[in-house]
Order: structure tokens, then C-alpha cells, then sequence
């Protein structure tokens, strides 16, 4: 069983390190709670994109993309989670979209090494930036 | 291990109504789930004693988008899940004048109920649940029996992935226990005939880290 439920579910090491980095660096969480965490969170991803792609295939689509995600939060109340995901989905492609400008003017490899460095830090900050309203709500 | 997930779901639900509402709203919400459960002691099925409030928990746009997505007909083949919907529709929803969709209607008295009873494999106690999570949580369940009817006809696991790599295995030269030879121990039987000293033993630690390696990469 528990092979079976690992194959499934996310490395329990980044669920601990998604956990750890909201909490105080003198904070420790047990085995046990990451475990839980791991499967709420796997039957969560679950749940979300089941209705996602109920909607794609009503719709006649292959391909969830972050718009139906968006919706899916949306359309099973969780309002909150949707705004936030919102605004984090328009600045990933606000980045995206200068990330292949600036691909399509300079050709050389070593530009566009140069510039894949720089598109992940603003997006981790808007994610780290997410989580302290939960806190608030709850 | 659906009862939990219905257990999780429904902390969720009470998070999200504490969330969104004051104080004396939660009041008012316990006094509703109290007033329902009545009438469930006498009649499973029926729900005639349910009082309705004006508990707004949605705005008016995300109501009208409730009408545009909600399904005309049920999805669910299944006749357990036919014989629930049934006498829930015809019993508590009167037709209304503008001739609405039933779910519509359901997903909205859900709304202003803050909470519509979901049915559970034991009968005993319904689980309350947001109504927009309702049919969401229908399909996981039906989704996770499937998982767990595919896993207990896949349980017969494969013993190897390559053929190659098992003939290999095969050819291998093994000890007494079972475990792979190498080189390393060799030579170090041999040195242990020769002499007896510390140093033997941390030879003795590397073949034995050696020799665990390789089981380890077969596996």
C-alpha cells in the first residue's frame, strides 16, 4: 500500500520544504504531518483538476491549461485561491512572453542561458508572498 | 478512507463559512444543521422541516455563473446514486414558474442551506458539504474506486524489467548468503589468508559496502 500511495503522490521531501518555509527556522514537523500534508495535497490536485478537465472534455478540449484551473477553483468555492492564482498566472506570462522576445532577438545560446537565470526569482517571490493571507483567514 | 476525505472536506467546509461569514452567522449556521438533522431521524429521505435563510454566501455574478455551469442532466449512470437524486428532486424542489433546470435549483437551495447532504456508503449520518463541491467530490470518489480496482487487478508486480539485465543477473557468481561476488572480496579473502591487521578490517567495511551497492542497483 504504501508503495502504491508513493507512486501517486508528490516526493514527501518537497512537501517538508513547502511546509518548512512558512514556518519559524526553529520549526519542525514530524514524519506524520508531512505524510498527511502529502495526501491532502495529492487527493487536492486531484479534486481541482478532475473538474478542469470535466470542463475541457464538455468543451471538446485535449489540453488543460492555467485559465481552467483558474475556473475549476473558482467553480468549487474557493474564490481565494483563484484570485491569488489569477494574478500569479498573468505574471507567468507576462515572463514568458519576455522571455521569447528576448529569445527571438538575441539567437546566441549564451544570451538565453543568460536570460532563463533571471525569469524564476519574481515568480518564487509571488508564491512565497501567497500563503501568509491563509494564515490571516484561518 | 472516503469517510476521511469527507471528514477533511467538511472541516473545509466550516474554515471557509467561518471565513466568510461573522460570528452570528456561525450561530445561525449550527441552529440550520441542528434543524436539519430532525427531520433526517424521522424520514432519511425527506427534507419538508428545512428552514430557509437569506444567508448570502455568494454575490449575485458568481450565482448567474452557477446557472451558466451547471449540467443539464446527472452524469452518474450509476443506479445508486439515480435512486438518491430521485426523491430529492421530486419531494423538496416544486417547479418553478420560469422553468429552471433542477440543478440549478438544487445547487442554489444548497447555497442558501450551507450545505447539501452527501450521501455516504454507510447511511447512518449524511456529511454536509459546499454544494459547489458537491459533484466534484462524486467524481473523485467514483475515480478512486476505479484506482483501487485497477490496483487490485495489477497487483501481481513484474520480478524484472529487462530481460537483458536478469540474464546478467543470472550469470553473476554469488556467495553463501545469496549475495553477488566481486573482485574486491576476492582479493580480500585472499589478503586475509596472507595477514590479520586493522587494516583488514577497513577493507573488510569497503567490501562490505561494495557488495551492498550492487543489490542495491539490481533492485
Amino acid at each position: 500500500m504504501d508503495q502504491d500511495v508513493q507512486d501517486r503522490a508528490l516526493p514527501i521531501a518537497n512537501v517538508g520544504r513547502i511546509m518548512k518555509q512558512i514556518l519559524p527556522p526553529s520549526a519542525k514537523i514530524s514524519k506524520e504531518g508531512k505524510q498527511l500534508m502529502q495526501e491532502c495535497v495529492t487527493e487536492f490536485i486531484s479534486f481541482v483538476t478532475g473538474e478542469a478537465s470535466d470542463k475541457c472534455h464538455k468543451e471538446n478540449r485535449k489540453t488543460v491549461n492555467g485559465d481552467d484551473i483558474c475556473w475549476a477553483l473558482s467553480s468549487l468555492g474557493f474564490d481565494n485561491y483563484a484570485e491569488a492564482i489569477g494574478r500569479y498566472l498573468h505574471i507567468y506570462r507576462q515572463g514568458e512572453r519576455e522571455k521569447i522576445n528576448h529569445t527571438k532577438k538575441y539567437e546566441n545560446p549564451q544570451n538565453q542561458t543568460q536570460i532563463n537565470r533571471a525569469p524564476p526569482p519574481p515568480l518564487l517571490l509571488s508564491r512565497v508572498e501567497n500563503p501568509p493571507p491563509t494564515n490571516q483567514s484561518g | 478512507m472516503c469517510v476521511d476525505w469527507d471528514t477533511v472536506l467538511h472541516v473545509n467546509q466550516e474554515i471557509m463559512t467561518s471565513t466568510h461569514d461573522l460570528s452570528d452567522n456561525e450561530a445561525d449556521d449550527q441552529q440550520q444543521s441542528e434543524s436539519q438533522m430532525e427531520p433526517l431521524s424521522a424520514n432519511g429521505i425527506s427534507y419538508a422541516g428545512i428552514a430557509t435563510q437569506n444567508v448570502q454566501y455568494a454575490t449575485p455574478s458568481q450565482l448567474g455563473t452557477g446557472h451558466a455551469v451547471v449540467p443539464p442532466t446527472y452524469p452518474y449512470p450509476d443506479p445508486y446514486y439515480r435512486s438518491i437524486f430521485a426523491p430529492y428532486d421530486a419531494q423538496t424542489y416544486p417547479p418553478q414558474p420560469y422553468g429552471g433546470n433542477p440543478m440549478v435549483h438544487l445547487q442554489l437551495m444548497g447555497i442558501q442551506q450551507a450545505g447539501v447532504p452527501l450521501p455516504t456508503d454507510t447511511v447512518e449520518e449524511p456529511v454536509f458539504v459546499n454544494a459547489k463541491q458537491y459533484h466534484g467530490i462524486l467524481r473523485r470518489r467514483q475515480s478512486r474506486a476505479k484506482a483501487e480496482s485497477e490496483k487490485k487487478a495489477a497487483r501481481n508486480r513484474k520480478p524484472y524489467l529487462h530481460e537483458s539485465r536478469h540474464l546478467h543477473a543470472l550469470r553473476r557468481a554469488r556467495g553463501c548468503g545469496g549475495r553477488f561476488l566481486n573482485s574486491k572480496k576476492d582479493e580480500n579473502q585472499q589478503d586475509e589468508v596472507a595477514s590479520t591487521d586493522e587494516s583488514q578490517s577497513t577493507i573488510n567495511l569497503n567490501s562490505d559496502k561494495n557488495e551492498l551497492a550492487p543489490s542495491d542497483r539490481t533492485s
